[in-house]
């Protein structure tokens, strides 16, 4: 980030208001970036684990009441693994947003 | 020696028992209450002197209460006003109960997937009802991405709601897994030290070098996982608030 002179030439206090709300701005611009990569990795990975774990209950559970096997099983695997993956895609996207946001 | 899962064993200390449900005071309790009071007596002690220029103890409180502040008005938006002191209470919770249960003999009560699991629960279960009572049937919209074509519905809808209810899962589960991971990690690397260095004194520094480096990095994971809590609670009253 470049270093906004504190400064400039104030003619008036709207001028004024605008060097403070810049200043502010950039502040707060700073402190958004400090989303840290360890919380980030683990949040993806369980992200993508509890998909398939609530796919997976889900499936068994319904097999176990109607009786039919493998049947739910494979098919909630497969909305848990969409799942899983949907979280990440979202996940990603609001990182993008806030990336975007930042830049500005 | 002591194998490093011990030290999650749930004691009971006074027994009391409802109606046939065991509701007894245990060590996890304990350490819940010691949290808490200390959370409560440090702001007290911190903003009791209310200064214009902050001493030590009153900046590092003022830090978290605008640390919270920031991720309610990131991460809700218009709207998250309301919600503040719930998410403050849960962060400062969690944050002083994954820090307490660093310091060596104490019990980290975020180690059980049963306390971290209720407050997910808990979590889960208002933000539904909050965003059915506000948005009333439009709130399951919420299950189907807006702008997809309607011939995916069978295929979207089960994976919205799988992915719906594996929120809480995932938010129990990490903060858990962490906390679990990093103390048998501590537990582990610390026996090291006792029988690499009982017949020499050497070798038993690498391991204790490898601990107190380690012991940094879980005071950084106990804050990180703590942050992380607060945040996704507030991603989740987004979406209930503002639906898309």
């Amino acid at each position: 980030m470049t270093k906004k002179p504190i400064r400039q030439d104030i003619k008036n206090l709207s001028d004024l208001e605008k060097q403070i709300k810049n200043l502010k701005s950039g502040k707060k611009a700073k402190k958004n970036v400090s989303t840290s990569g360890v919380g980030l990795g683990m949040k993806v990975a369980t992200d993508l684990l509890a998909g398939v774990l609530v796919g997976v209950f889900i499936g068994y559970n319904l097999d176990s009441y109607f009786e039919t096997k493998p049947l739910w099983l494979i098919v909630f695997l497969m909305f848990g693994l969409g799942a899983g993956i949907s979280n990440v895609i979202k996940t990603a996207n609001r990182l993008e947003q806030e990336n975007k946001k930042n830049k500005l | 020696m002591s194998s490093p899962l011990e030290q999650f064993t749930i004691k009971t200390l006074v027994p009391i028992n409802v109606a046939g449900v065991d509701i007894s005071f245990t060590n996890s309790s304990l350490w819940m209450f010691i949290s808490v009071i200390s959370a409560v007596s440090f702001f007290m002690i911190a903003t009791s002197g209310r200064k214009i220029v902050p001493g030590p103890f009153q900046a590092f409180a003022e830090n978290l209460f605008d640390t919270a502040g920031n991720i309610v008005s990131d991460n809700i938006g218009s709207g998250g006003k309301a919600f503040f002191p719930a998410v403050f209470s849960l962060f400062i919770f969690v944050l002083f109960g994954n820090l307490i249960g660093l310091v060596p003999g104490a019990f980290t009560f975020t180690s059980h997937i049963a306390v971290t699991g209720a407050m997910a629960m808990i979590i889960f279960s208002f933000v539904t009802l909050f965003g059915i009572f506000k948005h009333g049937f439009k709130f399951f919209g919420l299950f189907f991405p807006s702008g997809a074509p309607i011939v995916s519905a069978p295929v979207l809808i089960p994976i919205e709601i799988v992915s719906y209810f594996s929120r809480p899962v995932s938010l129990a589960v990490r903060l858990f897994a962490n906390m679990v991971a990093g103390h048998v990690l501590l537990k582990v690397i610390a026996g090291f030290v006792v029988s690499l260095g009982a017949t020499y004194i050497l070798p038993g520094i690498v391991p204790f070098v490898a601990v107190v480096a380690i012991t940094v990095l879980e005071i950084m994971v106990a804050v990180i996982q703590a942050y992380v809590f607060a945040i996704l609670t507030c991603v989740y009253l987004h979406d209930a608030i503002h639906l898309h």
